[in-house]
């Protein structure tokens, strides 16, 4: 009989920083969270990435046997989209026509996942359509085999904030919202209605000047136009929820809430998911909770894919 | 959740929850796997035999009129000789937000052990001897190995992960007149407290336990954290490691008596931890917090049921006590134990104890106390 996991790792790995959240999945509660600098230029580096990461998750004391490990990368640069295909068509070959549109390379060139999820912008039934370069991908597997634990899935980090945003903020799941991830100079909104995936947008900050405060202008007119939402109107935004490395800066939460109906506030994802380690410590779980959202988005999509 | 792994080609044609009609899926590395876990948590062995707990029972008293008293009494430290240092384990979660803040110097625990003891709750009856006595001369009962035993072990938290989320967070400090023991709080207090010790007991029995060697007959947490234990060890070393286990994770007063074939009972305790939460609040209607409980147990696969509410007045606040009596295993008893924390429920313990069951079930029989009108 093949044995399940206790831990579930959710790691994000972000252009500067790495984020861990590692999940006991018996107890149903965090157990451990750390972050760590990643080596510089790490994209085009795996070995480098994958000495960082035997070092420091050595050094966090994490058994290797009674672990699964799951990772995201950020999905600002890669197809993240709900698209609508016609149904007299086979689903594979649509979905890779699709991509070869967008993409203008050969669909061999990545490595493609659809799933049937949510409505489409003529609110038809839609697949989510996500592709990842297979270079990158065989990097990424190295970089994992060097620091010697098997990562299980990787993912995107504005999938995985939306599965952090679902398990911590069921009051919102019957309202159209948008998780906002900020790692200047980019950001990334993913919307949700009705608790499923509604769309992706990706915010850059412009060149020079104060990358944040360009990088919140930018969000303002993605918010209020609602660019890659689909089935909805941003009007009917009910609230913003902002995580990633900035996701706590009061600045662009007031700024945002200032100009926007909906309610602006950072991402709790620690609030339906005990930490007990840090009982007490309220202060500093919302402090950490935004800047984990995607870390453990992804150790919870983990545990979830055992607990079937 | 949205599940997706970039690794591999998966298109799904059917409905998103049918993982059946993936197209295709790309190898993937094997996860990682270890023969000694098992994640089911099931008992590892055969359930003890109901037959067998009186005499487990009856070993515990013996012992306990032998010594056991008299160590609580005098407060005498006879933690074995081969336990170790808690710094001395590799696995100990020394610096755990939870565990580390009551590893005090031993002089300082020790004189906070002497002074919390539980005057306003009702008086934990140790159930079995502390006081090691010559195998020859314990009267230990022959019996089968226990079965309830957890077979869970869980990472130990880092240190070093750790300082660096506290690095990041503002130091919220810590009020100067914070209560330093267990009766120095408030009652709505101490049941916040037994909540968080109770929970912290089972959760360090779990991830210490070794994953084969040794079961458990029964387990019996009694307020304000004290643990006794009566089981069975199939291999010489695997009672050596639980005791490490308990050491490491900053239990003191540990004791251990042994018997024939196995045999054992031990009592450690959890020193009182200041920093253990909210301080709790009454109940604005007792029914509806126990409720609550029962809820919150079902909700973990613990069917509850409450005895008759037994209401008295203690210090001119009004205690209710029921008696709850159910059967689940390892996970819905913790998960119970965790959401009535994250709930803040104002519901309290005196006594948890819990039993080897048939099948593999463990039956569950907790004094739960609550506050208010």
């Amino acid at each position: 009989m093949a044995r399940k996991p206790q831990t579930a790792i959710g790691l994000e790995l972000g252009a500067r920083l790495v984020t861990l959240v590692a999940y006991d999945i018996p107890h149903r509660q965090i157990q451990l969270v750390a972050m760590e600098n990643a080596p510089v230029g790490w994209q085009d580096n795996p070995g480098a990435l994958g000495d960082m990461l035997k070092t420091w998750l050595g050094s966090l004391g994490l058994e290797k046997k009674s672990c699964a490990l799951a990772a995201c990368v950020s999905a600002h640069d890669v197809p993240l989209r709900l698209v609508e295909l016609d149904a007299e068509e086979e689903v594979e070959a649509a979905l890779r026509n699709e991509l070869s549109q967008w993409t203008g390379a050969p669909d061999n060139a990545f490595y493609l996942n659809g799933q049937p999820l949510s409505k489409g912008s003529h609110g038809l039934p839609a697949h989510l359509l996500t592709a990842f370069p297979r270079s990158r991908a065989e990097g990424l597997r190295s970089a994992f085999e060097i620091s010697g634990f098997a990562v299980a899935s990787l993912g995107f980090d504005a999938i995985s904030v939306v599965n952090a945003f679902e398990k911590s903020q069921p009051a919102w799941q019957d309202h159209l919202a948008a998780i906002v991830k900020i790692d200047a100079p980019i950001a990334q909104v993913s919307w949700v209605r009705e608790g499923a995936f509604a769309g992706h947008a990706v915010a850059f900050a412009a060149p020079g000047g104060d990358a944040l405060e360009a990088l919140t202008t930018e969000l303002l007119r993605i918010l209020k136009d609602g660019e890659g939402l689909c089935g909805a109107a941003p009007t009917d935004c009910r609230a913003v929820l902002l995580c990633g490395e900035q996701g706590n800066d009061g600045g662009v939460a007031s700024r945002l809430g200032a100009q926007l109906r909906a309610d602006v506030q950072a991402l709790a994802a620690f609030t339906h998911t005990p930490f007990p380690s840090l009982e007490g410590n309220a202060r500093q779980i919302a402090e950490i909770a935004p800047q984990c959202a995607a870390a453990l988005g992804t150790a919870l999509a983990l545990a979830e894919g055992f607990a079937r | 959740m949205i599940q997706i792994n970039l690794l591999s080609d998966a298109i799904v044609t059917g409905p998103k929850q049918n993982p059946g009609v993936t197209s295709r899926t790309a190898t993937l590395p094997l996860m990682p796997t270890t023969p000694d876990l098992d994640l089911d948590l099931d008992m590892d062995e055969e359930p003890v035999k109901k037959s067998r707990l009186p005499l487990v029972l009856g070993l515990g008293a013996l012992l306990a009129i032998g010594g056991g008293a008299a160590y609580y009494l005098t407060g005498t430290e006879e933690v074995p000789e081969n336990i170790p240092a808690a710094t001395g384990s590799k696995k100990a979660p020394e610096k755990s937000a939870a565990v580390a803040a009551p590893a005090k110097t031993p002089d300082t625990a020790k004189t906070a052990a002497k002074a919390e003891e539980p005057k306003p709750e009702p008086k934990p009856t140790p159930v079995v001897a502390p006081k090691p006595a010559p195998t020859t001369q314990a009267k230990v009962p022959e019996s089968k190995p226990a079965a309830a035993a957890p077979s869970v072990r869980a990472p130990a938290l880092s240190a070093n992960a750790l300082g660096e989320i506290l690095a990041q967070a503002k130091n919220s400090g810590t009020p100067a007149d914070k209560p330093n023991r267990f009766d120095a709080l408030t009652p709505a207090g101490r049941t916040a407290y037994q909540k968080f010790a109770f929970e912290r007991l089972l959760a360090i029995l779990r991830q210490i336990t070794p994953t084969d060697g040794i079961g458990f007959g029964k387990v019996k947490i009694t307020s304000p954290g004290m643990l006794s234990i009566q089981g069975n060890v199939t291999k010489p070393d695997a009672l050596k490691t639980f005791q490490k286990g308990l050491a490491a994770q900053s239990l003191t007063d540990t004791s251990t008596a042994t018997g024939k074939d196995g045999a054992f009972a031990l009592v450690a305790r959890l020193p009182f931890n200041p920093s253990f939460g909210g301080m709790g609040a009454p109940a604005s209607d007792t029914r509806k917090a126990l409720q609550q409980a029962l809820d919150l147990g079902a909700s973990q696969g613990l069917a509850l049921k409450a005895s008759s509410a037994k209401t008295e007045t203690v210090g001119g606040q009004k205690r209710t006590t029921w008696t709850l009596t159910g059967q689940s295993g390892w996970d819905g008893i913790s998960g119970w134990l965790a959401g009535l924390q994250s709930a803040a429920s104002p519901i309290g313990f005196t006594e948890l104890t819990i039993l080897a069951g048939d099948k593999g079930k463990l039956l569950v029989s907790a004094t739960a106390v609550c506050y208010g009108p």
